[in-house]
């Protein structure tokens, strides 16, 4: 049951029709151009990189073949939980054929997937899904779990499809008022929030990334991000619509080697378009052997963009300097701004300045993609802020998502703001920020969460893990807190203790907190600090200032600072 | 404590070296026996490690080694007891 026009036979347009949809794109890529590389996968081991290209009559097909036998899944989420871009990509379109909501979480290996079993369970009964599709190496692990649970949730291998199932009953292509993605990347594990994002959306979005990224059909997007990360998906995403073949490597293969990143872009005959957060940078600068940067040809790295957790100006400095004799220009690092709740990009439009703030120079995060859409606000007054005035920033336009899943009231705040002269709505990004001769810069947050590598952890989840990894620990007397290490932002946390003064090594009680801590949330504490009762900081109605703990590592640059 | 498997004594030296080097800790640390979540080195750092000790061995290694094996001296004799049953050096 082909729609619009079906596969066979007739051809379809060369040129993207207005409001084409994601499997539109699909279709009429596979049907105009089969042989196309759509996307290219490496696979690391025993010393060698194996590169499979797919054409996008095989991405395709594997998404027609992933879809198979699926239930009906309309309108409902299906969790994809794979640990490989290339089970993940043909399923990601597989759940469009099938009618689901794409509803990506991450996956690591099966021996330590059920520790994330109570994130699933959290996402899980927030948006009910119809099924959880996923690998042939995992399913067996999830489904312990997905069967055991009420109600029961079907586990699905995608990657092993059942050659007997009968063909899929496709609905079509689908509208752009259709949801593209349902991302769980905000909110903390106890109360995860989804972010629904349209296709409407998403394609809004393509639009900015466009002019940002320089995407052309000729160039290539080499990636190392996190498929279940809004930026990994989006960005790829971006990049199949634009004719730019993919270029992905798992994020476990960058960060055992992060030279691969930079082989690959090396390695590339036309012109790279390859982004990440900070870290990775950083990673690069410092990281790297000089015998594998000599063989690196970086010339034809156009844009490097920069985003999603703060952009330093020393790891643009270094990175700039490290690679400059291997061709790479600093004019192609592009820090940028944005938030899943907005689809991905916000601001990122030339220049970016330097602004001081405070006894930190802050880089700039380029201007918004067009007038109007971003604003400075103070959060009590609702009035919007002036040039160099700090506040929260608020977005709006058509990338700005519908809301979250299942949550109207939450939506209607977050999503529904309108400043005290009554324009809007503008989504509230929870971020600090001003604006500099019409660039935005991103202070900090309105709220206590961590940014850690463009993830948004809530200090709470660090906490509760905390509190149970000791008997002396009191209850609700922890605090976790960011902190300025020398690599970018890490966690650190304090804990009060039921006695005043330990009654065991504190040694043994931090050692007990940063494994709780690790094992929980995958976050490694800079630091633990212990303290005797009635010495953690509170309001005077006993709420915890996380802020005031914040100064018992202020001096901390390294990990023998606070213990 | 049970005898080491060969090799295992040279691997864990190695690994703390490595460790040594990636957290900026002074000479005579980390201890071996130190749990890695005890250290101070981010899992950034430890994939590096990881990565390190691919190519030393010359062969892939899951990154759940770390979580199952966590500290230096349980790696070491972990990947020591592997690579003897397959008689690879290391």
């Amino acid at each position: 049951m082909c729609d619009n026009g079906g596969m066979t036979g007739a051809k379809r347009p060369a040129r993207a029709p207005t409001g084409e949809t994601l499997l539109g794109l699909l279709e009429r890529k596979a049907a105009n151009s089969p042989r196309e590389t759509a996307c290219c996968f490496y696979k690391y081991g025993d010393g060698r990189c194996e590169a499979t290209a797919w054409s996008w009559a095989r991405l395709r097909e594997s998404a027609v073949a992933a879809a198979a036998a699926a239930t009906d899944a309309r309108g409902r989420p299906i969790l994809l939980i794979y640990s490989r871009w290339e089970q993940f990509l043909p399923a990601y379109f597989g759940c469009l054929y099938a009618g689901g909501i794409a509803t990506p979480l991450p996956a690591s290996h099966p021996a330590l997937l059920l520790r994330a079993a109570p994130r699933f369970e959290a996402v899980a009964r927030d948006c009910r899904p119809a099924a959880i599709w996923t690998s042939a190496s995992l399913a067996p692990t999830l489904s312990e779990w997905a069967n055991s649970r009420v109600p029961a949730i079907a586990v699905r291998a995608t990657d092993a499809p059942d050659p007997s199932a009968p063909p899929v009953s496709r609905r079509g292509l689908g509208r752009r008022a259709d949801p593209a993605v349902l991302q769980y990347t905000s909110g903390s594990t106890r109360s995860p929030r989804g972010v629904l994002v349209s296709q409407r959306n998403l394609f809004a979005n393509f639009a900015d990334l466009r002019r940002f990224l320089g995407s052309a059909p000729g160039r290539r997007l080499v990636t190392w991000l996190p498929h279940y990360h809004d930026m990994g998906l989006v960005s790829a995403l971006h990049a199949l619509a634009e004719g730019m073949p993919v270029h992905a490597i798992n994020p476990v293969d960058f960060l055992k080697e992060p030279s691969r990143w930079l082989r690959l872009i090396s390695d590339s005959p036309v012109p790279v378009i390859s982004g990440a957060p900070d870290f990775a940078y950083a990673l690069c600068a410092d990281g790297i052997s000089e015998a594998e940067a000599a063989r690196l040809d970086l010339s034809r790295w156009v844009t490097a963009w920069n985003s999603s957790e703060e952009v330093r100006s020393e790891t643009l400095e270094s990175f700039a300097r490290r690679f400059e004799g291997r061709g790479f220009r600093r004019e192609a690092l592009k820090p940028c701004y944005g938030l899943a709740e907005a689809t991905l990009i916000v601001a990122g439009a030339p220049p970016s300045g330097r602004a001081a703030f405070g006894a930190r120079t802050l880089v700039g995060v380029g201007r918004p993609f067009a007038r109007g859409r971003v604003v400075v606000v103070s959060p009590r007054t609702r009035r919007e802020l002036g040039e160099g005035r700090l506040g929260e920033i608020w977005v709006r336009g058509p990338s700005v998502a519908e809301g979250y899943w299942g949550r109207p009231a939450q939506s209607r705040h977050a999503f529904g703001a309108r400043t005290a002269d009554g324009r809007g709505p503008f989504l509230r990004t929870r971020d600090l920020g001003f604006f500099q001769e019409g660039e935005l810069f991103v202070a900090g947050r309105l709220d206590d969460v961590i940014v850690l590598r463009g993830r948004k952890i809530h200090p709470e989840d660090l906490e509760r893990a905390a509190e149970s990894a000791h008997p002396d620990i009191r209850r609700g007397a922890c605090a976790a807190v960011a902190v300025r290490g020398h690599g970018g932002a890490r966690a650190a946390m304090a804990v009060e203790l039921r006695t005043r003064v330990p009654l065991r090594a504190a040694d043994e009680i931090a050692v007990a907190v940063r494994r709780a801590v690790f094992e929980a949330c995958g976050v490694e504490l800079a630091g633990v600090r212990v303290l005797g009762r009635g010495r953690l900081p509170r309001t005077t109605s006993g709420k915890i200032r996380r802020r005031a703990c914040a100064a018992f590592f202020a001096s901390a640059e390294g990990p023998e600072a606070a213990r | 404590m049970s005898v080491r498997p060969p090799g295992a004594a040279r691997l864990e030296a190695w690994i703390v070296a490595r460790l040594r080097e990636s957290a900026g800790l002074p000479e005579g640390q980390p201890d071996p026996e130190a749990d890695f979540s005890a250290l101070g080195v981010d899992s950034v750092a430890l994939a590096g490690v990881l990565g390190k000790l691919e190519k030393k061995l010359g062969r892939t290694l899951d990154p759940f080694l770390l979580s199952e094996y966590p500290s230096a001296r349980r790696l070491a004799d972990a990947l020591a007891r592997v690579l003897d049953s397959d008689g690879g050096a290391c």
